[in-house]
C-alpha cells in the first residue's frame, strides 16, 4: 500500500527491520483514503510484545469492522530505530500507510503497565504530536488511552484527551461513531471532548479540576463543566459469546512473545486475592461457552496456520466447563498437530488426566503461586491455598514423573514479618523433602524448585490500595534474609529489582502532579523503562527531585481510609465499602470465600443487572 | 507421493525478513493450505520443509525453491491452487512440480542494483582479473580472491549507477554472498537492491 522506499535508508541501519514494516499475513485493513475516520492503535512497547497483545487485536478488529474506520498499528521503536528517525528527521509512522501519527484523526494507546508511560510520551513526541493535551488544537489528533492502567489515569492525564474505562469493544465503536460525526460537522476539539464525556465509560481529564490540601492529598476532584459526570463508570460486555473475536488476525513474521492463537475463556476472577488488581477491576466473572470457544479456535487455526493455542484467562481451573472445552478441542487439535497450552492449572484429578492426554501440559512448566510463606500471611492476602494442598499437588506431580516446578511469592506484603520470609524457604524445603521421601526414577539430577519472589506494589482498586510499600532497604534486607535461609542447591532463588517496583508503585498510586515528572523524563530521553538495560532508578530520583515530587508520598505512605484517592471518581462496580471491609478483614487475617462458594456483596453484580456468579448476587453489605 | 518442489518469490517488504522467519512463515502457509502435509518426527512436530538456499536479510528472490511432502496423493494443480490461496505478502507461488533429485544447487544468478560513479567499462573489466576481498569466518579474517567464483553476465548503466547480473557459486561450502562483490568495489559502490533471479543446479 505504501512506498517504503523512503524508509529504506533507515531500515537498513537497524537490527530488526521486520518490526517496522507491517505487511504480515492477514494484516490488511480498510483503505485509509476511503475511510471516514483514521485511527492508529499504538502499543507503547516493542513490536514483539505488542503483537502478542490480544486486546489490540480485538479492538482494532472492532474498529476495522465498522465500515467507516481504518485502524492502523504502531509500536514503540527500539532505540536504534528511534535514532534513525531523528537522524533522518522523519516522524514515527503507522505500519500500514507509513503516515506520521500526527496525520491520524485519533491515536489510541493501550496502557498495560505503569513503566510504559514514558514510551507513550516518547511515541507522541516521535510522531510529531504535541505532548500535552492542553496544547493541542483542532487540527491535531485526539489522543485516547485505555487498558488496565487507565483505571488510575491520573499520572498520565496531562497527555491524554480521552480515557476509555473498562472493556472497549462496544465503547470504542461508540466513540468512533461520535468522532466521525464531529469530524464531518467540523465540531471543535473542545466540544468533541465534551461530547465524549457524555458517553458512558469515558473520562476526559480536561473537564475535571483537582485541588490539593497542604499535605499534598486531594481536597477536591470535580467536573468543571455542567453535565459532566462526577464518577465515570467502567464498561463491560455482558454476554461474552456475542463479543467480537479476532479469528482473522495478523500473523507476525518475527517471533513474538505469544506467537499463537490466544483464546480468552472467561473474564474476571472468582477469587479475591487482596493484592490483585486484575481480580477486582475485571469483575464480575463471566464465561464464554465451550461451543463458541471451540468454533473460534478452529477458525483462528485454519486462518493463521498457527500450531499452538493457549487459553489465556486468569485461573483457568475455575472455568466451570473446562472438561467440556478440552474434550471438544483435543480430537481436532491432535489430528492437526496443534498444541494446546493451559497456563496456571490447579493440580487436581482432572489435571492428572490431562497430563496423559495433552502433550503441551506435559511439557510446560508446573507453577504455583502461594504468594506468601506462611498460612497466616496467606490468610491476610486471601490466597486460599494451604500448605497441605501445595504438598499434595507436588507429590502428585512428582509421582507423575515430574521433577521441576516453579513457585511464585511476593515480599513486602502488609503485616509481613521475618517469620513469613523464613516460611518461604521452609515451604521450598518441604517440597524438596517430599520429592526425596520416596525412591524416584528418571532424571538423575533430582528435584529442582525455583522460588521466584517479586516485591509487593500497592495497586488502586484493591483492598491493599491504602497500604505503604516497604522501603527499598527493607525489601532488599528481606531478599537477603531469604537468600540466607535457603540451605539447599535444589532450590534456585530469583528476586525482582526493588527499585523497579518502587517506581511502579509511584505511578500506580500517582496523581496528576506526576505529569510534570513524565514530561521531564521525556526531556531527558528516558524511555523503555520496562527493559533492564534502559531503566535507571537514579535518573528517576533526580527527575522527581527536580520536579519537587516526593516518591515516598506515593509509594511508601499509608493512604488514609478517608482520603480522596486519585482514582476515586472511577466506578469499577466493586465498591469502596467492600474494599474497606476486605482491608479490615486482612488485618485480622480473616479470609473471604470465593464468589462461587458465597457472594460477598462486592457490588459488581450491579453491572450485570444483579446477575452474578452466585446468581442474584446476594448481598451481605 | 514424491516431494513437491515449489518455485516462489521473496520480494518487497519480505526483504526485511530473515531466513528463519521466512521458514516459519512458510510452515504456517503450508498449514493454512489444508494440504495433508508430512510432519517431522519428534516431540515438537513441524511440517517437513527444505528450502534450497537461504537469503540474507535485505535480499530478495524471484525464483526461490522449497521442497515439501504430502502424505496422500494430491493432484499438482490442486496443490498449486491451495498454496496460492495461502501465500503472504511478497511471496508468490510461481510453479509447483514434482521434485527431481535433491536441492543440490551449483550457481545463482543475481541482479545487483547499485549506485556508483564507477564507469561501466572499468566496472566490467574488474571482473577479468583477481578480485581480492577480506572474508570473515569463524576461523578469522583472510583475503580471498572471489574472481574464480564470479562471472559477470551483463552490466548496464542507469541514471546514477549500474545494474549488473552476476553468476556466483552457490554450492554448499562454496557459497558466495553477493555482498562480497559489492565489498570488492568498496566505498565507491553502494548496493541498493539485491535480487536472486535464479538458482541453477
Ligand atoms: S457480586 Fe458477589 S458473586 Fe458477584 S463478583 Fe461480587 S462478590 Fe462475587
Amino acid at each position: 500500500m505504501i512506498d517504503y522506499e523512503k524508509y529504506a535508508p533507515l531500515l537498513e541501519q537497524v537490527e530488526k527491520p521486520g518490526r517496522y514494516v507491517g505487511s504480515e499475513y492477514g494484516s490488511e485493513i480498510p483503505d485509509p483514503e476511503k475511510a471516514d475516520l483514521r485511527v492508529c492503535f499504538c502499543f507503547p512497547d516493542t513490536y514483539e510484545i505488542g503483537m502478542s497483545n490480544l486486546g489490540i487485536k480485538i479492538l482494532s478488529g472492532c474498529l476495522n469492522n465498522t465500515g467507516y474506520v481504518s485502524c492502523e498499528r504502531c509500536y514503540m521503536p527500539w532505540p536504534d530505530m528511534r535514532d534513525q528517525l531523528i537522524k533522518h528527521n522523519m516522524p514515527l509512522y503507522a505500519l500500514e500507510s507509513g503516515d506520521a501519527l500526527s496525520e491520524f484523526d485519533a491515536v489510541a494507546f493501550t496502557l498495560q503497565y505503569e513503566l510504559c508511560y514514558t514510551n507513550v510520551v516518547a511515541m507522541l513526541g516521535l510522531g510529531n504530536i504535541k505532548l500535552l493535551s492542553k496544547d493541542r488544537s483542532d487540527s491535531d489528533p485526539i489522543i485516547i488511552a485505555g487498558g488496565p492502567c487507565a483505571y488510575n489515569p491520573e499520572p498520565i492525564a496531562d497527555f491524554i484527551d480521552i480515557f476509555s474505562i473498562g472493556e472497549g469493544e462496544d465503547a470504542l465503536v461508540e466513540l468512533a461513531s461520535l468522532l466521525r460525526e464531529c469530524k464531518k460537522n467540523g465540531v471543535s476539539r473542545e466540544e468533541t471532548l465534551y461530547r465524549a464525556s457524555q458517553l458512558k465509560g469515558f473520562y476526559v481529564p480536561s473537564l475535571y479540576d483537582v485541588e490539593y490540601n497542604d499535605d499534598g492529598t486531594i481536597r477536591s476532584f470535580v467536573p468543571n463543566r455542567e453535565n459532566v459526570p462526577a464518577t465515570v463508570q467502567k464498561r463491560i460486555i455482558e454476554n461474552l459469546d456475542e463479543v467480537y473475536f479476532p479469528c482473522k488476525c495478523s500473523v507476525p513474521f518475527l517471533e513474538t512473545v505469544h506467537d499463537r492463537v490466544m483464546l480468552e475463556v472467561f473474564r474476571g476472577c472468582i477469587r479475591g486475592c487482596r493484592f490483585c488488581q486484575a481480580g477486582m477491576i475485571y469483575r464480575p466473572y463471566r464465561e464464554k461457552s465451550p461451543e463458541v470457544l471451540n468454533e473460534n479456535a478452529k477458525t483462528a487455526i485454519a486462518h493463521s496456520g498457527y500450531s499452538e493455542i493457549s487459553l489465556t484467562s486468569l485461573s483457568i481451573s475455575d472455568y466451570t466447563r473446562l472438561r467440556e472445552l478440552i474434550d471438544g478441542m483435543l480430537p481436532w487439535t491432535n489430528a492437526k498437530n496443534v498444541n494446546l497450552s493451559l497456563p496456571s492449572m490447579r493440580i487436581d484429578n482432572f489435571y492428572e488426566e490431562l497430563l496423559e492426554k495433552v502433550s503441551s501440559v506435559r511439557k510446560s512448566g508446573l507453577t504455583f503461586a502461594p504468594e506468601a510463606g506462611t498460612q497466616r500471611l496467606r490468610d491476610v492476602i486471601n490466597k486460599n491455598i494451604t500448605e497441605e494442598e501445595i504438598l499434595t499437588a507436588c507429590e502428585k506431580a512428582f509421582d507423575g514423573g515430574r521433577s521441576s516446578l516453579k513457585l511464585y511469592f511476593m515480599n513486602g506484603l502488609p503485616t509481613e514479618t521475618d517469620d513469613d520470609i523464613k516460611g518461604i524457604a521452609a515451604l521450598g524445603q518441604s517440597i524438596v523433602d517430599k520429592y526425596y521421601s520416596k525412591k524416584r526414577f528418571g532424571g538423575g539430577r533430582g528435584v529442582n524448585v525455583t522460588v521466584s519472589v517479586s516485591c509487593f506494589v500497592p495497586k488502586p482498586f484493591t483492598p491493599f490500595q491504602w497500604e505503604a510499600q516497604d522501603s527499598i532497604e527493607e525489601l532488599e534486607r528481606k531478599q537477603q534474609l531469604l537468600k540466607g535461609e535457603i540451605k539447599t542447591k535444589k532450590i534456585s532463588y530469583k528476586y525482582h529489582d526493588a527499585r523497579v517496583s518502587r517506581i511502579e508503585a509511584v505511578f500506580a498510586r500517582g496523581d496528576r502532579k506526576l505529569g510534570r515528572a513524565l514530561l521531564e523524563a521525556y526531556n531527558r530521553n528516558m524511555m523503555l523503562d520496562g527493559w533492564d538495560e534502559y531503566f535507571s532508578y537514579d535518573k528517576w530520583i533526580s527527575v522527581f527531585e527536580d520536579c519537587g515530587i516526593d516518591p515516598a508520598f506515593y509509594a511508601n505512605r499509608e493512604f488514609g481510609l478517608d482520603e480522596i484517592l486519585p482514582w476515586d471518581f472511577i466506578d469499577i462496580g466493586v465498591t469502596k465499602k467492600f474494599m474497606k471491609r476486605e482491608y479490615e478483614k486482612s488485618r485480622q487475617a480473616v479470609t473471604t470465600p470465593d464468589c462461587r462458594t458465597k457472594c460477598s456483596g462486592c457490588g459488581a453484580s450491579a453491572l450485570c443487572n444483579g446477575k452474578c456468579v452466585c446468581d442474584g448476587g446476594e448481598s451481605n453489605a | 507421493m514424491p516431494d513437491i518442489r515449489v518455485t516462489f518469490t521473496k520480494l518487497d517488504k519480505l526483504k526485511y525478513i530473515s531466513h528463519l522467519d521466512l521458514q516459519r512463515a512458510i510452515h504456517r502457509m503450508l498449514v493454512r493450505s489444508g494440504l495433508p502435509i508430512a510432519y517431522s518426527e519428534g516431540f515438537n512436530p513441524h511440517p517437513r520443509l527444505n528450502i534450497a538456499l537461504p537469503l540474507s536479510i535485505y535480499q530478495e528472490g524471484e525464483r526461490e525453491l522449497f521442497d515439501f511432502r504430502v502424505v496422500n496423493e494430491v493432484a499438482l494443480d490442486e496443490i498449486e491452487s491451495r498454496l496460492k490461496a495461502s501465500v503472504f505478502p511478497g511471496m508468490d507461488v510461481v510453479k509447483v512440480e514434482l521434485a527431481v533429485g535433491k536441492l543440490a544447487t551449483k550457481h545463482a544468478i543475481w541482479r545487483l542494483e547499485t549506485v556508483t560513479d564507477i564507469p561501466l567499462d572499468e566496472f566490467k573489466s574488474a571482473f577479468e582479473s583477481a578480485m581480492p576481498v577480506l572474508k570473515r569466518s569463524k576461523a578469522g579474517e583472510k583475503t580471498v580472491d572471489i574472481q574464480p567464483m564470479t562471472e559477470l553476465v551483463s552490466a548496464e548503466s542507469t541514471e546514477n549507477g549500474i545494474i549488473a547480473r552476476v553468476k556466483l557459486n552457490a554450492a554448499g561450502n562454496d557459497y558466495l554472498n553477493p555482498s562480497y562483490v559489492a565489498a570488492f568495489f568498496g566505498e565507491r559502490l553502494k548496493l541498493v537492491r539485491t535480487v536472486r533471479e535464479n538458482i541453477i543446479f
